[in-house]
């Protein structure tokens, strides 16, 4: 399968996770420009790099593109590629569906994108506050093609999760069972069925905003008997469990990551699985907590306060496994590996000052300031992406045939860990002095001005570290190392296809008796599921 | 029909239904402002006539689906066409009273709520349509369009319930 009409055409489940990871990568380095534009326009007091409503655009466009563009379709991507190669299937339980998807994908980017050309890209942020989002507000278009493009994303994300959760369910190798699926294949599960029960919420909200705006009803205005407030719930029911959809599957890569580099079975698999689920419930019952200063009633908030300090337990948990896993394990420091334990402590500081969050008080005092800035690049940066990372290492040599190179991996690795840190710890404390978000400048206060140089400057190390990682796959595509089938020395069945798999995947599909198939292969004296007591 | 196109089009039916949800979840939401105009204005004695021919539709396709027979798509065909109408003389009547999407927020929750679902059917119309052209033994296609019909129709039910039946009660 060669050609770019094969590649247009094809249902082949590899050939469309790469082309989700392709597609996801362009507008990665799109919302990095974007990215760069704002700190530009930061990096000292009072600049008028970016004009007010440019500016605005910018943010916007940097949020929506970064979480619908990038983070959804990677994590799609490296699930439709990985999915099937790791249960032991063929394919995708329904293939040209999966092309289906994709190219809806490509058609809602598309939508987003040709706003600029339109007469103004969308500008009320990524979760578009009514009444800001509505026609009178911002009478230019930007923000129909905002909701028309994430109604085809939405679209499509559905029918994507509906392929993985048939995939999962109906095509698995003979002793392939629930309790021996790999772990990134479980969260990926897991990750469907939030994606069915909260994407469909976005959609009856867009539905709801252009009936607003194309057809004049009044849902969320305010002036004319609607509710801003009733946008917001909607919004949020979506929005939340959003933020698992997109680190779900990233503790999945982490999962499979760490153990293979450890030299040692994942510690607590039952309790990782699990702990999935107890999250993908929760997360429905949380969403309010972006809504505190929002005055809602006591009870009420104080309700959404506790299930969201709950939700840091099965959380918790997760961290717990993986820090147990390196314990006393034989680690060997990849670039894969060093991306990995890296998303360990970032993610934390994360997750801890989500819970500082979800403190009431706290969230009244730095709502919209630079501490949310910096609390959520901790959890998608420091979490997704740099899972991202590790999972890019980990399994390109499979993808490609390729090792990726391991110095230039670690350039990488440290230019994107040093300019991150530098770029968002400082958001904290200018968060804490009262900065506020999503404005286009600010006044030349004591430490704004240092601060906020040393975060643009970290942006700038940042950039050149995600340069590094692209330039690192354009060369070793070209140069690299030969992987063979399994150059970790891992335990999961896409390692026993060869690199990259032919269009069928398997010849033979090995036996999988254990969690651990391709353990058992190369150690029949001391096999798995001689330990486990299976069959 | 194979067990995976049928788990497909339920969990693809589980989306939509979250999506009927927050639709009427909405139309509850705004009820208390629109009670009034809704109960001056809806018809319920032509919605309950149109709401029986989606309903007698779904009798029809569970037959066309389990024996195949044009007749009986034929009859699902019109029955779902006889809803539409029924429906857009609903809007019609609305009209002529100056309630539209736009004039009052009972406009706006009844006519999304409603026109969203008048979406499906029509979609599922077209499916039935393109099956009936095209290709007329393909069990499988037709089985999970039955699916998709039945729960259209599922979800009117509780449409009617909530906008007509709790206004007049």
């Amino acid at each position: 399968m060669r050609g770019p009409r094969l590649w247009l055409s094809t249902v082949d489940h590899k050939q469309i996770g790469v082309m989700y990871m392709v597609t996801a990568l362009f507008f990665f380095l799109v919302g990095g420009i974007e990215a760069m534009m704002m700190r530009a326009q930061l990096s000292l007091p009072n600049l008028t790099v970016l004009a007010p409503e440019i500016y605005n655009q910018v943010f916007t466009m940097h949020g929506t593109t970064m979480i619908f563009l990038v983070v959804m379709p990677v994590l799609i991507g490296f699930g439709v590629y990985l999915v099937p190669l790791m249960i032991g299937a063929s394919e995708m339980a329904f293939p040209r569906l999966n092309a289906l998807t994709f190219w809806l994908q490509v058609c809602g980017g598309f939508l987003l994108y040709v706003s600029f050309l339109a007469g103004g890209a969308p500008d009320a942020g990524w979760f578009s506050y009514a009444p800001l989002s509505e026609k009178p507000y911002s009478p230019h278009p930007g923000l129909d093609y905002w909701a028309l493009g994430l109604l085809l994303l939405g679209f499509g994300t559905v029918l994507a999760a509906v392929n993985f959760i048939v995939t999962i369910a109906a095509q698995r190798a003979p002793g392939m069972t629930i309790r021996r699926l790999p772990l990134f294949a479980w969260m990926t599960l897991v990750n469907s069925v939030l994606i069915l029960f909260a994407l469909p919420a976005l959609n009856a909200a867009l539905v709801m905003l252009l009936s607003d705006r194309l057809l004049q009803a009044h849902f969320f205005d305010p002036a004319h008997g609607g509710s801003p407030v009733l946008w917001q719930h909607y919004f949020w029911i979506f929005g939340h469990p959003e933020v698992y959809i997109m680190v779900l599957p990233a503790f999945g890569m982490i999962s499979e990551i760490i153990p293979v580099f450890s030299r040692k079975p994942i510690f607590g698999y039952g309790f990782v699985a699990a702990s999935t689920v107890a999250i993908a419930f929760l997360s429905y019952g949380v969403w309010v907590h972006h809504m505190f200063a929002v005055a809602l009633g006591r009870v009420f908030i104080s309700v959404f306060a506790a299930l969201s300090m709950l939700i840091a337990v099965p959380t918790g948990v997760k961290i717990f496994a993986w820090a147990a896993t390196l314990v006393g394990g034989s680690i060997r420091f990849t670039t894969s590996m060093l991306f990995a334990v890296a998303f360990l402590l970032e993610f934390t500081i994360g997750g801890l000052s989500g819970v500082a969050f979800a403190t009431v008080p706290i969230d009244w005092e730095l709502t919209d300031t630079y501490f949310v800035v910096a609390h959520f690049h901790y959890v998608l940066f420091g979490g997704t992406a740099f899972a991202l990372f590790a999972g890019a290492y980990y399994w390109f040599p499979k993808i490609s045939g390729r090792l990726l190179n391991e110095t230039m991996g670690r350039w990488n690795f440290w230019l994107v860990v040093i300019g991150f840190n530098l770029t968002f710890f400082v958001q904290h404390f200018l968060g804490l002095m009262g900065m506020p978000r999503r404005v286009y400048t600010y006044p030349n206060l004591p430490g704004w001005a240092p601060l906020n140089l040393i975060s643009t400057f970290g942006a700038v190390i940042l950039g050149f570290g995600s340069l590094v990682f692209i330039c690192n796959i354009l060369a070793s595509l070209a140069f690299g190392a030969r992987a063979g089938n399994d150059p970790w020395d891992a335990w999961t069945l896409e390692w026993a296809a060869a690199s990259p798999p032919p269009p069928e995947n398997f010849a033979q599909v090995p036996a999988v008796r254990s969690r651990r198939p391709l353990w058992d292969l190369k150690h029949p004296e001391l096999p798995d599921w001689a330990a486990e007591g299976g069959d | 029909m194979p067990q995976r196109v049928r788990l497909g089009m339920a969990l693809f039916l589980l989306n939509e239904a979250v999506l009927f949800f927050m639709l009427i979840a909405a139309f509850v939401y705004f009820r208390g402002s629109t009670l009034a105009t809704a109960a001056s204005s809806l018809h319920l004695q032509a919605a309950s006539v149109y709401t029986a021919c989606l309903l007698a539709s779904s009798l029809t396709m569970w037959r066309a689906a389990a024996t195949g027979a044009r007749s009986w798509l034929g009859g699902t065909l019109a029955l779902g066409g006889l809803f539409l109408y029924g429906q857009g003389s609903e809007y019609v009547r609305l009209f002529r009273q100056h309630i539209t999407i736009s004039r009052t927020q009972f406009g706006t929750t009844f006519f999304t709520l409603t026109g969203v679902h008048a979406l499906h059917v029509l979609i599922g119309i077209v499916l039935l349509a393109i099956f009936l052209i095209l290709r007329p033994s393909h069990r499988t296609a037709l089985e999970a369009i039955a699916l998709y019909w039945y729960f259209v129709a599922a979800v009117w039910i509780f449409i009617f319930l909530i906008v007509y039946i709790w206004t007049f009660l």
